[in-house]
């Protein structure tokens, strides 16, 4: 236990330095990309003067270690600045935005979590047989549908075809009326509020963005969860739980604790990869969430949003990979020494 | 039977062997065909794309006959422009594979080297895997996303912008096969007997690396296919009214309402079909090198 709380004291430690790598990352990639924010703001056709007032606001007229210090200091006070276009402070529209893609990044993380661990345990245990082909015919086939592709052939099959979900407009009906704002985070709010009705629309809403996203992460889960338990059936210990006479429920339980190593970084890895991987199906679903906020930053040039997109989803993948880490090093005492 | 002084056993063992033989070679053959299969289906697809004779000019619309179901004259349909479904399908497989795989082969040049040094012994390799994994805290597809958003829609972007996605795999996989090979017998035998530690790399290390790169190549391709695609669906990587699979899609995804699914399902399946043809080709290389272990 000792030794656990030292490495997760040590993980720890290095994450502000790795914060501040993420932030510094983003600023010199950014402050490298030609263009003139001034010109967005207010247009091509302002005259000179406006041109340098809004540089001036800015800080752009500063020198370039000077604009680096005071990101820096802001990002450090959790200030990502306001975007060029609208004027709203990136912080807050990520603090509504977050929870909305939260609605489908954990559903679908755990979907990819379940269908993949059992996909791949059945493929690993019964390699050489039918369902080990079936099973990788399966995750090869899966893998090759983008997401944003399943979502289309969904859409069309599921909404428009036998009317079975709603049309993906948003996280709610058209006609129906928003909770009463509390925090801005409309699932949060509607359950405040107790509206039951607001909540059955939103989950009616994320069940095809949810499934098109988790399938096809839940291919790739299936794949790394199957070469490891593969490997695990190899192993002594798995042979001697043979030998020992134990039924095969519980060699195969055995087989799956050697693997969960593996299983559980794989999954911090696909967190870090579904906070950017959702945005083309946010787009596609109108879903009011981080990613297609982001990836309409990223086409219109939106500086700060990107900026901001980077340092908050870099910062939580990086908190990911520690709890990770101590986590994996809590089950596994061969990390710790 | 090559050995005149025992004929006997020689004789028996070949007996004995031959089914063995037999059934092992005809298990590779299965194993080579799979992957055989895979590179057909690859260079088929690049090969019509770059010399077949189309049905119909994939960059000239036909105004006349405007989203119209798949027909003998028009086996994929038509899109809301009158452009061929199956010519732009068939047009865009020489521009998206490759670029795909231009992507893996940069990847490789870069991370394959780098991933030799970070297996070395040296102090400094610690903090090139923590660098490697800042990088990839990183939300790597929408840096590809700004990389080819701000310089522009040529093909040389769009390979940086996969080469950055796919470098910090390539480094982490081949440190890792460094590592467990570097703990093995004629490693440390060919250090005992003198060989400097960049002949142990490069003589003994290197050789035993290809084929997992191989196998990681080839997966990684078959990402770097949806990665097009995906930067093709928001608009970049190509302009129209060039064709390409995640544009066609992007492109095909406003006729849905209407019913008409052929604009936007048949580049689905052609993607579909590439990715389907790299992970082949991987499974394969993958079963080939487990026998060859054995």
């Amino acid at each position: 236990m000792r030794s656990t709380l030292t490495y997760a004291l040590k993980r720890l430690l290095l994450v502000p330095f790795m914060l501040f790598l993420i932030a510094t990352l983003s600023f010199l990639l950014l402050a490298l990309i030609p263009g003139d924010p001034a010109v967005l703001i207010v247009g091509e056709f302002a005259d000179q003067e406006t041109l340098a007032r809004v540089r001036a606001d800015l800080g752009l007229d500063r020198p370039f270690w000077e604009q680096y210090l005071t990101y820096l200091a802001a990002v450090a006070q959790a200030d990502l600045g306001q975007s060029y276009l609208t004027g709203t402070p990136v912080m807050e529209e990520i603090g509504q935005r977050l929870p909305n893609s939260l609605v489908i990044i954990i559903p679908s993380l755990l979907m990819a979590v379940v269908v993949g661990t059992v996909v791949g345990t059945a493929g690993g245990y019964f390699r050489r047989g039918p369902v080990g082909k079936v099973t990788s015919v399966l995750i090869s086939a899966a893998q090759g549908v983008p997401p944003f592709f399943l979502a289309i052939v969904l859409i069309y099959l599921l909404v428009f075809t036998i009317r079975m979900f709603p049309v993906p407009t948003g996280m709610l009906y058209s006609s129906m009326r928003p909770p009463p704002e509390v925090t801005g985070v409309v699932p949060l709010d509607a359950l405040l509020a107790g509206q039951w009705s607001v909540l059955g629309a939103i989950t009616a809403h994320a069940i095809l963005p949810v499934i098109a996203t988790g399938l096809f992460l839940a291919s790739y889960f299936a794949k790394t969860v199957r070469t490891s338990v593969t490997q695990a059936m190899a192993t002594p210990q798995v042979e001697f739980a043979r030998a020992c006479g134990l039924p095969e429920r519980q060699v195969v339980r055995y087989a799956l604790l050697t693997a969960r190593t593996s299983v559980l970084t794989y999954t911090a890895v696909l967190f870090g990869v579904m906070l950017s991987a959702t945005a083309v199906v946010e787009v596609v679903f109108s879903w009011p969430g981080i990613g297609a906020w982001a990836l309409d930053g990223v086409l219109k040039g939106d500086l700060p949003i990107i900026q901001g997109f980077i340092v908050v989803t870099g910062g939580l993948v990086i908190i990911a990979y520690v709890v990770l880490d101590v986590l994996v090093a809590a089950l596994d005492p061969r990390i710790r020494h | 039977m090559t050995n005149p002084s025992f004929p006997a056993t020689s004789r028996h063992a070949a007996v004995k062997l031959a089914p063995g033989v037999v059934r092992r070679s005809a298990e590779f053959l299965g194993k080579a065909a799979g992957t055989v299969i895979g590179c057909a289906i690859l260079a088929g697809l690049i090969l019509a794309g770059l010399f077949a004779p189309l049905p119909f000019d994939p960059v000239a619309p036909d105004p006349m006959s405007i989203l119209q179901a798949p027909s003998a004259t028009h086996i994929m349909g038509t899109d809301g422009s009158g452009f061929d479904v199956f010519s732009r399908v068939i047009d865009s497989a020489q521009r998206d594979i490759p670029l795909a795989l231009g992507g893996v082969l940069v990847s490789i040049l870069i991370g394959v080297p780098l991933g030799l040094l970070a297996g070395g012994r040296a102090r400094w390799t610690e903090g090139l895997m923590r660098a490697v994994e800042v990088f990839q805290a990183f939300p790597l597809i929408v840096l590809a996303i700004v990389i080819v958003k701000v310089s522009g829609n040529r093909p040389e972007n769009v390979i940086l912008a996969l080469a950055i996605v796919n470098v910090p795999r390539f480094i982490r996989l081949v440190r890792g096969e460094v590592l467990s090979i570097r703990e093995s017998r004629f490693v440390e035998a060919a250090a005992a007997t003198g060989c400097s530690p960049a002949r142990v790399t490069f003589r003994h290390i290197l050789p035993n690396v290809p084929g997992i790169i191989l196998v990681q190549s080839s997966l990684a391709a078959a990402n770097g296919m949806i990665v097009v695609a995906t930067l093709n669906f928001i608009g970049l990587g190509a302009d129209p009214p060039t064709a390409a699979w995640g544009a066609m899609i992007q492109d095909g995804s406003q006729y849905i309402p209407q019913g008409a699914w052929w604009v936007a399902v048949f580049p689905g399946l052609a993607i579909f079909v590439t990715v389907i043809a790299f992970n082949l080709i991987a499974d394969n290389i993958e079963k080939i090198l487990r026998v060859g272990r054995r």
